[in-house]
């Protein structure tokens, strides 16, 4: 009984500096910018008390909506190709490859390299008449296409820098987690007569899963938050194609000053990734025996 | 034999293009301005200069380096502890208002930092932080919730007997963590080095917002700056991008090595 | 073998690290006032710091601290700064963002004698008629161009170009001749292949400040009623130039694809650089990132005349003082000063920026002379017919929208009467 309560003051002295500094400096102004939602706010002048006003206004704005289903195309453009590829990849790795770690630096260069200048190296990767990727494309007979200045392929653009990006990444992630699938158990199910494959889906993937749970609630809180590759890339457009919420939400804020409604907009993609998180708490949580609450 | 042919084909090809962006980076930091005009993005301008590299070095980047570098080595290491010790606790010990405070910390990542930084700055500027190191650090160097996260999962796939077994042979909360458990997640650990150093490095809207002076500038900032509202100098940049990157490269190498099968854990099964 | 050590030895490491770290303000010395200046151009923060080391020689008991920002997040920093109270307390100012910024009282009215500087620029500042910033500097809108390919091509720059709605003039018929295919051929002639272009003759793409405004002026059309007014860019004539730009890319084919040059990521300058395009209507400021090294002769001329004549866009800047500062009268101190003729002839010497107050352009002509570009066109150009950007409430907001619009009007997806008429309305509906 003494040790139990013993733990129990360990634990809070544990988590008591990360406790401060998530209150003091994430959650205080996670609350302030809910509250602010209820407001009237032009950045430069005095907030104004407004009730609902804004969430009316949001459930007749239909650019908002226009921006969300242009954020989940996104999402759904990228997350499952740079999941499975990282996965793909920390697998190929995970074993005795000569020049190892020169292809993992390799692969997780992407991610380590300056953000703002990987913008501007991309524009010209994606130059429809002497970009690298339409020169190549035309080696091999294909007519590539306008990327960002055509609507059906600018989203597609977007997503392909993030998969990019990102890949390396969250490769890093599973080759972690992979060091922890002990060996035994690979072995003793060889024995049982089963395929590489089998072996992969039945023994690795579950034994993955507390970090593919990591990876997937991460990269999804990510990727409904992309901003950085839009702004500098297509400016929301060709025709509002690649408006994602995020950027809606900093136009709001930063060019049109209008503080309370992008502090409602930023509410609802909260409720989005809220429920997109929950269910995924829930679909992770009925697939293994790891407590994951 | 044909196997370990694609198996490598593979690699190498996925190797190629993810550095393909970055080789452009490092070309164009080779040339001359008027080389940039005059060749292709992927050909290398002839003969390459290192002017560009000598004049980012000239100036004050390398006093901005030192900032990133005193950032980066502070905000790591308060990650690694405060971290570490969060997420064991939410991990491995039991406590009232667990779980609800574990979703609070993750459901701070859900709120874009774009309207998040005002109302932070506020607080700042409340705390009388602004433009100093403290409020430059303050909001990540004790241990953030992505890597609290992080941790907490890798904690969590550790067998349970371990702290049972240690506590039968009389050791505490303290002994339990710093020498069972520990040494057993060297792989999270190098993973969470890895991430919060470069992380760190790269960081840019915070300290932009937070600090305007020369005195905490960081080398993100600096090169942005050379991105003018009317031109841009994208040797320059490039070549700034190239400085900043080379010490990442080495300290991933030194610490990917810690990513490696922990022989104490398959010895426990 | 044990990690304990370690982790003590991170730790002690940690708390001497944050005892060690360079407190809060660099203490002051007393009875002296710090004021800090903040403006976004790496390369004239060079001329300021000589600018400011005049002023406190002359200024004992202040000290100024200069602070770049990058021009994306500079406002976006000036933002928070204001809401949190703690904005510099002089900083630069472009006329867009001007109206936000004054008509929410951040900014202090100046006192200087308007006569002495740029109409246009005075005039961009000007809210409710007092002055709230002194005049800078100026930029103005002209025509750069490739001397080299002017040379191979066999053609002398005119001595005056002209434009008319209908391709009359001698802009489109010189951009024409410049024009060449990868087969030799000219726009009209037989076997043509506009897909197929290996210099253009002349730029015309998505950028409202050295394109669309300065046809849609020079035509007789108006971008807006009247400062703090509203849009009014849809009218006959306005709409008129818009298509002269637009048929110039798609019909005339002497100027690249949209999808080559529409903005965020166009690469006009750099397709001007790497020497693709004869002719390319830039603003004076972009000289530093053209001229030096350029692998062609830089050449630079007005820009044509439209029926209405000629007007090019002419952009001011002011430096703005913080109503809020703590130190007033210091900051207004060091705001008159860098209006004065000392403070702009330092900056104008240079060769960074053609100053604000009359009488000291020589110094920016013969900087650029020793560089072999002759800049006097651009001063031709500002002492003739001058129009600021538009000067309302909401720009900022709309700009992104108009961008996105025109976009697709330059792309051929909209007629230029659709594009304006939804681009008016939109803005008119961000005015306050």
């Amino acid at each position: 009984m003494t040790g139990r309560t013993a733990r129990n003051r360990h634990a809070y002295l544990f988590i008591a500096p990360s406790l401060f500094g998530v209150v003091a400096f994430l959650l205080l102004p996670m609350v302030i910018v809910l509250v602010l939602s209820l407001f009237n706010w032009e950045l430069l002048s005095a907030p104004e008390f407004a009730g609902l006003d804004n969430y009316r206004r949001l459930a007749g704005d239909g650019e908002t909506w226009h921006s969300l289903a242009v954020t989940a195309g996104y999402v759904l453009l990228c997350i499952p190709l740079q999941t499975a590829l990282a996965l793909a990849l920390a697998v190929l790795l995970d074993r005795r490859v000569a020049g190892l770690r020169t292809y993992r630096a390799l692969f997780v260069v992407p991610w380590m390299a300056t953000p703002i200048v990987l913008g501007l190296v991309w524009d010209w990767i994606f130059d429809p008449r002497d970009g690298a990727l339409n020169s190549a494309l035309a080696l091999v007979g294909v007519d590539g296409p306008d990327w960002l200045s055509d609507p059906a392929w600018a989203l597609p653009a977007v997503a392909l820098v993030s998969v990019w990006q990102h890949t390396g990444y969250n490769m890093l992630f599973f080759l972690a987690g992979l060091q922890g699938v002990p060996r035994e158990l690979h072995d003793a199910a060889a024995v049982d007569g089963a395929t590489p494959a089998q072996r992969f889906w039945r023994v690795t993937l579950p034994l993955l899963n507390p970090t593919m749970f990591f990876v997937t609630v991460t990269n999804l809180i990510g990727a409904f938050q992309v901003f950085d590759t839009v702004y500098a890339m297509t400016g929301g457009g060709p025709s509002h194609s690649t408006e994602v919420l995020n950027f809606r939400i900093f136009q709001t804020a930063f060019k049109e000053f209008d503080f309370g409604y992008a502090a409602t907009l930023s509410t609802l993609l909260f409720a989005v990734i809220f429920a997109v998180t929950l269910a995924q708490v829930r679909f992770f949580g009925k697939r293994t025996t790891y407590d994951l609450s | 034999m044909a196997k370990r042919i694609l198996l490598y084909a593979t690699l190498t090809i996925g190797a190629f293009v993810s550095v393909f962006p970055y080789l452009l980076v490092v070309l164009t930091a080779f040339k001359t301005q008027a080389q940039l005009s005059s060749t292709a993005p992927w050909l290398p301008g002839l003969p390459p200069t290192a002017g560009n590299l000598a004049t980012m070095l000239a100036g004050d980047f390398p006093r901005y380096l030192l900032n990133t570098a005193v950032m980066t080595a502070l905000l790591t290491a308060g990650q690694l502890v405060f971290t570490t010790f969060a997420a064991y606790a939410f991990a491995r010990l039991r406590f009232r208002g667990r779980d609800v405070l574990f979703w609070l910390y993750v459901a701070t990542m859900m709120v874009p930092s774009a309207v998040t930084m005002i109302p932070l700055f506020l607080i700042m500027r409340e705390l009388d932080l602004v433009n100093t190191w403290y409020g430059l650090l303050a909001p990540y160097i004790l241990g953030t919730p992505y890597g609290i996260f992080l941790m907490r999962q890798f904690f969590k796939s550790l067998p349970g007997g371990l702290e049972e077994a240690a506590r039968i042979d009389g050791a505490g909360t303290m002994t339990i963590l710093l020498r069972v458990l520990l040494p057993l997640c060297r792989p999270a650990l190098g993973t969470l080095a890895i991430i919060t150093i470069i992380s760190s490095w790269n960081s840019f809207l915070w300290p932009l917002i937070i600090t305007s002076g020369d005195d905490t500038r960081v080398i993100t900032v600096a090169i942005a700056t050379l991105k003018d509202g009317i031109g841009v100098d994208y040797h320059l940049m490039m070549a700034g991008s190239l400085i900043a990157l080379v010490p990442m490269v080495a300290v991933f190498i030194f610490f990917q090595k810690h990513i490696v099968r922990s022989v104490v854990l398959t010895g426990l099964k | 073998m044990t990690h304990t050590p370690r982790i003590r030895w991170a730790g002690a490491l940690l708390g001497a690290a944050m005892l060690l770290v360079p407190g809060c303000s660099s203490s002051a010395e007393p009875g002296k006032v710090t004021l800090t200046y903040r403006l976004w151009d790496d390369q004239q923060k060079a001329g300021y710091e000589k600018v400011m080391a005049a002023f406190e020689k002359a200024n004992p008991g202040i000290d100024v601290t200069i602070e770049l920002l990058p021009y994306d997040q500079y406002w976006t920093k000036l933002t928070a700064d204001v809401v949190a109270g703690s904005a510099p307390d002089v900083f630069w100012m472009t006329p867009t963002q001007f109206p936000e910024f004054v008509t929410k009282g951040v900014l202090t009215p100046v006192k200087v004698d308007t006569a002495k500087y740029h109409k246009t620029v005075v005039g961009s500042f000007t809210y409710e008629g007092k002055l709230y910033g002194v005049p800078k500097d100026w930029g103005v809108v002209g025509l750069l161009y490739n001397k080299d390919l002017f040379a191979k091509a066999g053609v002398e720059m005119p001595d005056k170009l002209t434009w008319t709605p209908d391709g009359g003039g001698t802009l489109l018929d010189t951009a024409r001749k410049l024009t060449v295919d990868e087969a030799g051929k000219h726009p009209g002639e037989p076997g043509f292949d506009p897909a197929k272009v290996r210099t253009y003759g002349f730029a015309s793409w998505n950028h409202y400040q050295t394109q669309w405004m300065n046809w849609v002026v020079s035509n007789g059309g108006k971008l807006v009623d009247k400062p703090f007014g509203t849009y009014t860019f849809n009218d006959p004539a306005s709409v008129q130039a818009l298509q002269f730009g637009v048929d110039l890319v798609n019909k005339h084919h002497v100027s690249p694809p949209a999808t080559r040059t529409n903005p965020p990521t166009g690469k006009v300058t750099d397709m001007f650089k790497a020497g693709e395009i004869a002719m390319f209507p830039a603003n004076n400021a972009l000289l530093p990132f053209v001229a030096p090294e350029a692998t062609f002769e830089v050449g630079v001329a007005p820009m044509p005349e439209g029926p209405a004549g000629r007007a090019v866009n002419l952009n001011g800047l002011a430096e703005t003082v913080y109503a809020k500062s703590d130190h007033p009268q210091e900051a207004m101190k060091l705001a008159e000063y860098l209006g004065t003729a000392e403070a702009q002839k330092i900056m104008a010497d240079g060769g960074y920026v053609f100053p604000a107050l009359d009488g000291l352009s020589q110094g920016y002509v013969d900087y650029w002379k020793a560089k072999k570009v002759d800049v006097s066109p651009f001063v031709e150009e500002s002492e003739g017919t001058t129009f600021p950007l538009p000067i309302t409430t909401g720009f900022t907001g709309f700009e992104t929208k108009l961008n996105q619009l025109f976009n697709e009007m330059y792309l051929g997806k909209l007629t230029p009467q659709q594009a304006a008429d939804q681009a008016v309305a939109e803005g008119n509906a961000t005015v306050e």
